[in-house]
């Protein structure tokens, strides 16, 4: 399906040892520090980064898109809001005092308004925000057909960017995401956009007929393809449990392998109890294709780690 | 030099020389190495490239793997270099949850020092006009597959020096923490004996299984396969930075140290 894990794991060395060499220090560079904490999934350091960079007077635009992603992760980790607010605990007054839900949504109305009487002049992070809040309900009602539209304008827009930019060693991180250049032309966005689109027809067609099946599978295939891990998780959540004839086993247990290997190492890095949790989680969840005894063994990996919880660091 | 190392099966005079010669050559290079407090002891064994278990390996790994002659032609034997890591390695793992920097350090160091050890040698035969190649110590895999088209550890097997343990690791009689290498070479040495034991508990008596309990991602399995991808992601996931590399977390059992 894709070369997500190789690509993402190449993307990290190349961010980690720009960030070894050089501390974050400009505003940008700061924004830069924080977007590739989130890539790690060390949501803590990412936030705080992000503060910094706002801080500085920049836009640092992911801390509300950082929250959806994190309200979408829940595939893989039980949901629970007290601990995403909890991320938003840690970080500045500012940040907490945007992140209420009542700012949230005021900020949300917003942008929509002015999508709505300004279409032409938004921008794409805000139309990737409306889209987000029309098809997720934050903050605004949902609206199928506006969030289709948004989502296709995207893909429109991000059409110049092919499977063919995307090379591990090449393209991808010294032409693509690297962290000296001031344009991202990662996959990414664009998978999230193909994944939008598959929700929202999930959401409008439970039934799930067989047409509608196959082009929501179409759909989160791309999405994968670009890179939206959520695509694969959610693949795997609807159509995943006839195991021996799912077609993605081996994506998934990369995905999966993955996932656990940076919750892992953030726990590790960063022993307070809300980073072990989440370990514990997914192990808890147990792991795609495991059955019986090696199932059962897996999920009793998590008593070791909850032990861990109270010789953590406190939250 | 220990006897192990050495084999019963060579008489020569010259044989004995040539692999003492190896043997201290290998011993100086670890020794003079600035992090030599990482390691023991090598252990050296010596495999037949025309070994009949070269011609099974391809259905044994599952993959197709080179034969000894492909890596060079003229190929008679493949000398197999394991160095155990010390006592104060494992310590560090045992002592940390799943990174140990010690742990990672040795990974990237012992890749250097695997690499003066193979040239060392090629060197040493080449003094003697014989010829030798070697294949490096990691990242030769294909990463769709993750499969390697020569293996370090199947020769390791095939001298006789290890057996495979349930964690899909080689086993000598000093444990399985620690790195090998290999070197082809044309030049014709007595094989080291293959004892047929195994050095693995669980294939041994059937018990143990602490490898298959240590391992974070569940990728081993007790029916004696792995998950490759699922190892392979886990670690990918794991390690972004050098303080960081590979996962002890399996060769930390009672084996690390000894062979059963």
């Amino acid at each position: 399906m894709s070369v997500y894990t190789d690509a993402e794991h190449a993307i990290s060395l190349q961010y980690t040892r720009r960030w070894d060499q050089n501390s974050p220090d400009t505003p940008f560079e700061w924004y830069l520090y924080g977007c590739c904490m989130h890539r790690q999934r060390d949501y803590n350091r990412a936030i705080k980064a992000f503060v910094i960079a706002e801080e500085k007077i920049v836009p640092a635009r992911w801390y509300l898109f950082l929250y959806d992603f994190l309200g979408m992760t829940d595939e893989m980790i039980q949901r629970d809001f007290s601990l995403e607010e909890d991320f938003f605990e840690e970080a500045e007054p500012l940040l907490k005092e945007l992140c209420t839900e009542f700012n949230r949504r005021t900020v949300r109305q917003e942008k929509f308004e002015y999508w709505e009487s300004e279409r032409g002049r938004c921008v794409v992070d805000q139309l990737a925000e409306i889209a987000c809040s029309l098809t997720f309900e934050y903050g605004i009602p949902r609206d199928g057909e506006k969030a289709a539209e948004i989502w296709r304008a995207l893909i429109e827009y991000f059409s110049f960017v092919t499977e063919d930019d995307f090379h591990i060693a090449t393209a991808y991180t010294v032409e693509g995401s690297h962290p000296d250049k001031n344009t991202d032309a990662c996959l990414m966005p664009l998978g999230f956009c193909w994944y939008g689109l598959a929700i929202l027809i999930l959401q409008d067609h439970e039934e799930k007929t067989i047409k509608n099946k196959d082009q929501i599978r179409a759909y989160l295939r791309r999405s994968y393809d670009c890179h939206c891990e959520e695509a694969l998780l959610t693949d795997y959540r609807l159509y995943g449990q006839n195991w021996e004839k799912y077609e993605y086993q081996r994506e998934i247990i990369e995905l999966s392998g993955f996932r656990l290997g940076q919750f892992t190492r953030v726990a590790e890095q960063d022993p307070r109890p809300l980073n072990i949790r989440r370990v514990v989680d997914l192990y808890r969840m147990g792991f795609p294709g495991d059955t019986d005894e090696r199932d059962k063994q897996f999920r009793s990996k998590a008593e070791k780690w909850d032990s861990r919880v109270i010789t953590g660091i406190k939250d | 030099m220990n006897d192990a190392s050495m084999g019963k099966g060579f008489e020569s005079s010259w044989d004995s020389q040539m692999k003492e010669d190896i043997w201290n050559l290998t011993e100086e290079i670890i020794r003079s190495c600035e992090k030599s407090m990482y390691y023991r002891d090598p252990i050296i064994g010596y495999a037949d490239a025309k070994d009949p278990l070269y011609e099974k390996l391809d259905d044994i790994i599952g993959n197709k793997q080179m034969r000894p002659d492909e890596m060079l032609s003229g190929a008679a034997t493949v000398i197999v270099i394991f160095v155990p890591y010390s006592r104060m390695i494992l310590d560090d793992v045992r002592n940390h949850w799943l990174t140990s920097a010690v742990y990672s350090d040795a990974y990237m160091v012992t890749n250097k020092l695997l690499g003066q050890i193979s040239a060392g040698i090629i060197q040493y035969l080449k003094e003697r006009n014989y010829r030798g190649v070697s294949d490096p110590p990691t990242e030769n895999f294909d990463y769709s597959t993750k499969t390697a088209c020569w293996s370090h550890k199947s020769s390791a097997v095939i001298s006789g020096i290890g057996t495979f343990g349930l964690n899909h690791l080689l086993v000598t009689s000093m444990g399985c923490m620690g790195r090998m290498t290999s070197v082809v070479t044309d030049a014709v040495f007595s094989p080291t004996e293959r004892s047929g034991h195994a050095y693995c508990l669980y294939y041994q008596k059937g018990t143990c299984r602490v490898c298959i309990q240590n391992c974070p991602s569940g990728a081993l399995r007790e029916d004696g396969t792995i998950d490759k991808w699922r190892c392979d992601s886990y670690l990918e996931g794991k390690n972004v930075r050098d303080t960081e590399q590979g996962c002890p977390q399996c060769q930390s059992g009672p084996c690390a140290m000894r062979g059963f």
